[in-house]
């Protein structure tokens, strides 16, 4: 793809012609991007094919292992086509291809839903703001928006910078969403290379998203201190009026603030949010606004009868929220065109009108698109209707109505076989049928409140009711502290923490992110948190799993986030934000390359992804992941050379990408010094991974964060921390099976297991493998070096 | 329900579907079949079933490994404990996800049967598709107690109880002499 600056300047210093002198003409027609002093790199605004030979090499490593949802294709109208055992559909796609392809569609949702949320944040704050503002990260913040200068090769100076960036994204996106068409794209391979390319476009868009809010509305600079908010539904005042907002677009929740400050009532009203938008609306406010939970808590708290105005911007909210607002008789308001759940548009209707309606029931929501508008309506309505509703506060059923309603159970099990986590309901019902509630209000931690046992109930028994009425008092008790999103991490922090996690005396970098649909509860990923920060790994979080990290005390009364520092240090946990502020985790580990080994970083994306691959231990972790925007985010997070784990639930994005380590030739990687080509060791293992259980998750995400460059040190470290997981879990006798593959020489052996380990090594007929402080999947790369040392420019 | 697959939302409308086996003589035909060239794969909801039916589960699978000699391969730790108190030995520690890679990739020579239990009914599902589609060489029998659709062969979908009743007949008749 040729370099979008569509525009032209014309730049004459000195000229002297026959028709006179001109010095210092400038001219320009419409709009260009600065140049920067770094030069060019050499893949500016990759198209899907630039890159495609990194690609490649990683997917002949990482290869699908395919676990199929369905075994048909029901895209065109010549199928329905049954792709099993080998067969082809009528267009000649085999079930792999079949698979990878859905991937690449779902990714390409994921990335387009980002995409688009950045494009309203950006139009709307350039016209409120202007387009000059500059960007500005922070005084510790000097590479800003690394992901877009290295996918791009742009240095975004101000908001309007941020046009093309945009214009280059939606493009590819709709490049790569057609090659999805029948009859397009006919390879796994290069289906697989598309769903990495769309997780790229995804993670510019996720960094424009959120530089713009942060430029723009003030959020947090790289703070490692910013404030600690409240968060739980125990939190809530509801002896004030309560707006609730949802989704991920803050703009509407922010005009609520600033309405409500500018009345001088901020502190009459409650301002809580679920999902994204609440860690937003804390970023923007930074000291009342509540976050209620991750978005598996939009029924739990709508059912709890609290909120009294629901404002709903866009992304993950339920579909059918309005039938649940008028249960409990609140109101929905719906701010967005891509979510107006067949409400009436009163965008351009007066606000003290639209407040009536709504008050007297005339109508149950409205659509406003303005932001102001909303607040104005969304505020008069809230102290209007807050004290008709006093009934409905906490109107949860009584313990009798639930026995009654348990009585009438036939034991069907209906509930159990539609119900995804597969939840003992049937028997919970049973013995609370008999008046014991406890077995109900136990299924409250596992579940995500999706209905589909009411759904399928023939006695129609709300049976979420019942659990949400039996853990009434867990939910009065949920209070607790979960510090704000701070946006990105601070050149000065990579620069003092580099080091170590190139060598691998800092054991890796643990992000936990993506969607709520948690196996367990949200507890197993704070334990998680806290496990890997008290090893003195670098945890970061965002999204719903930031939330779930603070939904845990200690025997002290403390959340993680009061336990452990909000730096960019070993043992730190760090909130970025709401799930746009993964760029600044991938941002982070991008920075490492560029600020800690001086790579250069402009439109350098393989020689970059290649170094993070072989050098930067980071895993991410999606224990919750569900939605197609957590699939975009994490094939983004692949490109770059970050593996990626998800839970249970996670099997179901069709296909995972496996490292084989018994193929040697897999393993392969050059010294890029010498150019040799050797063993370079399973490492890191997998690209994707679900795991089943909570302590498998536990064992894995040391095991990923081993890079072939680790030092002996650093190989150690991170081997003490597999192994000794590894024992806690299966027992003190025993060692994990493939340790010997990790173990170049005796000097990666932990002191503290190596009489254990020699042993073992002996039995398996071990024998020392090389070591290179340079590995590199590229030839180019070598190249590189030479020049390099030669201090030749490239 | 008994002959139905389990989980609603996850029933396939593919053409290959597993078998129901509603009589337990089928299961010891099948598996006596496959003695001495069959693997059990056990998941980390064994345990929990474990507590559910108040029934030694974890050791019904080591009487039904011993009975056709099939090795136990599992990644939950409480069933490791169990195994290590017992003194079964033939068992090996691998992550389900690394054993189907391992089975589908390295197509075998030899037709083998894959048993799985006690796994996460839609993470077997897929698991059992894997298998279904790229490992040609394999058979696979769910002995859950939620029937598998995409198994070569499954159990129907039964209350715990008679579940557990038919576990112990099975096991029954594996040891009984042919």
């Amino acid at each position: 793809m040729s370099i979008p600056y569509r525009n032209f300047r014309l730049k004459v210093d000195e000229l002297k012609s026959t028709f006179g002198e001109v010095k210092g003409l400038d001219i320009s027609v419409g709009y260009i991007v600065e140049e920067w002093e770094e030069p060019p790199g050499p893949t500016p605004f990759p198209s899907i094919a630039t890159l495609r030979t990194w690609d490649h090499i990683l997917l002949n490593r990482y290869k699908p292992l395919y676990l199929p949802y369905c075994d048909l294709c029901c895209l065109c109208t010549y199928g329905r086509c049954d792709l099993s055992r080998g067969k082809r559909g009528s267009c000649g796609l085999s079930l792999s291809e079949q698979q990878s392809r859905l991937v690449t569609l779902v990714c390409a949702i994921g990335a387009s839903t980002h995409a688009s949320h950045a494009r309203e944040l950006l139009e709307r704050l350039k016209i409120r703001h202007g387009e000059d503002t500059p960007i500005d990260l922070g005084g510790e913040v000097y590479v800003e928006m690394p992901i877009t200068r290295l996918v791009t090769g742009v240095k975004p100076r101000t908001l309007r910078d941020l046009e093309i960036v945009l214009d280059y994204v939606e493009k590819q996106i709709v490049q790569t969403l057609a090659s999805v068409h029948t009859g397009q794209e006919g390879d796994w391979i290069d289906y697989e290379s598309k769903v990495l390319h769309l997780g790229m476009l995804d993670h510019v868009a996720m960094e424009v998203a959120d530089v713009v809010q942060i430029v723009s509305l003030g959020m947090p600079k790289a703070d490692p201190e910013a404030p600690l908010v409240h968060l739980g539904i125990g939190a809530i005042d509801i002896t004030k009026p309560v707006i609730l907002v949802i989704g991920h677009n803050v703009l509407p929740s922010a005009a609520i603030i600033d309405y409500l400050e500018s009345l001088g009532i901020r502190d009459k009203v409650e301002v809580c949010g679920l999902c994204c938008t609440a860690h937003d609306i804390t970023r923007y406010e930074k000291k009342r606004a509540k976050i209620i939970g991750p978005m598996s808590w939009e029924l739990r708290f709508i059912r709890t009868g609290i909120p009294d105005v629901i404002i709903i911007d866009e992304q993950c909210i339920y579909t059918n929220l309005l039938e649940e607002v008028r249960k409990i008789n609140a109101v929905l308001i719906a701010t967005t065109d891509k979510a107006m759940r067949g409400l009436p548009d009163r965008t351009y209707a007066d606000p003290d009108t639209v407040v009536e309606e709504l008050v007297s029931g005339k109508i149950s929501g409205a659509v406003i698109f303005s932001e102001e508008q909303t607040a104005e309506v969304a505020v008069k309505t809230a102290l209007k209707l807050a004290p008709m509703r006093i009934k409905y506060k906490w109107g949860l059923l009584s313990k009798d109505q639930i026995i009654e309603y348990a009585k009438k159970c036939s034991r069907c099990r209906n509930c159990e076989r539609n119900c995804p986590q597969n939840l003992p309901i049937s028997t919970a019902m049973t013995i609370a049928a008999k008046g014991d509630i406890s077995a109900l209000a136990i299924l409250y931690r596992r579940c995500f409140a999706c209905r589909r046992c009411e759904y399928d109930c023939p006695r129609g028994i709300p049976i979420l009711s019942l659990i949400l009425a039996s853990a009434k008092e867990t939910m009065g008790e949920e209070i607790y502290k979960c510090r704000v999103g701070r946006g990105a991490i601070q050149d000065t922090e990579i620069r003092a923490v580099g080091r170590d996690i190139v060598l691998g005396t800092i054991p890796g970098v643990v992000a936990f992110v993506g969607c709520a649909n948690w196996p367990d509860g949200a507890q197993d990923v704070a334990k998680m948190a806290r496990e890997f920060a008290s090893r003195r790994y670098i945890v970061v979080a965002s999204g719903c799993s930031a939330m779930a990290i603070a939904m845990f005390k200690n025997e002290e009364g403390k959340t993680p986030y009061e336990e452990f520092s909000g730096a960019f240090e070993a043992g730190g946990i760090v909130n970025v934000g709401s799930c746009i502020a993964n760029a600044h985790i991938s941002g982070a580990v991008i920075k490492i390359a560029n600020i800690f080994a001086k790579l250069p970083l402009r439109a350098n994306y393989a020689e970059i992804a290649d170094y993070i691959l072989n050098r930067v231990g980071a895993v991410g972790v999606a224990w919750g992941a569900m939605s197609q925007k957590a699939a975009a985010i994490a094939s983004g997070f692949w490109r770059l050379g970050v593996p990626v784990i998800v839970g249970p639930h996670g099997l179901k994005y069709r296909r995972m990408l496996l490292g084989d380590r018994d193929k040697d030739e897999n393993w392969h990687v050059y010294d890029a010094m010498t150019g040799e080509r050797i063993y370079g060791g399973p490492a890191p293992e997998h690209l994707f991974y679900a795991a089943e259980s909570f302590e498998e998750a536990m064992v894995m995400i040391p095991k990923l964060c081993i890079r072939p460059a680790d030092t002996p040190q650093g190989r150690a470290i991170k081997l003490t921390n597999y192994i000794s997981l590894y024992k806690r879990f299966y027992g003190n006798d025993k060692l994990p099976p493939d340790i010997h593959y990790f173990i170049r020489t005796e000097a990666d052996i932990p002191i503290t297991y190596k009489d254990e380990v020699m042993t073992y090594l002996k039995e398996v007929g071990w024998k020392e493998k090389p070591v290179t402080p340079n590995p590199t999947l590229l030839k180019e790369v070598i190249e590189k070096y030479k020049m390099r040392r030669k201090g030749i420019k490239i | 329900m008994a002959l139905e697959y389990w989980l609603r939302g996850d029933i396939p409308p593919g053409p290959i579907k597993a078998i129901v086996l509603t009589d337990i003589k089928r299961v010891v035909e099948i598996m006596k079949r496959y003695r001495n060239s069959s693997i059990i794969l056990l998941g980390s909801q064994i345990t929990k079933l474990e507590e559910i039916v108040g029934e030694k589960v974890v050791e019904k699978f080591v009487d039904i490994a011993n009975a056709i000699n099939s090795e136990i391969i599992t990644s939950n730790s409480k069933t490791v404990k169990i195994l290590d108190s017992i003194g079964f030995k033939r068992y090996r520690i691998m992550f389900p996800l690394e054993i189907v890679q391992k089975l589908s990739r390295n197509s075998l020579k030899y037709k083998m049967l894959v048993t799985l239990a006690g796994f996460r009914y839609a993470y077997g599902w897929l698991l059992l598709n894997s298998l279904k589609h790229y490992g040609p060489g394999i058979y696979t029998l769910s002995l859950d107690p939620y029937a598998q659709p995409n198994a070569t062969w499954t159990l129907p979908s039964l209350p715990l109880q008679i579940w557990i009743k038919n576990l112990s007949r099975l096991i029954e008749m594996l040891k009984a002499p042919s």
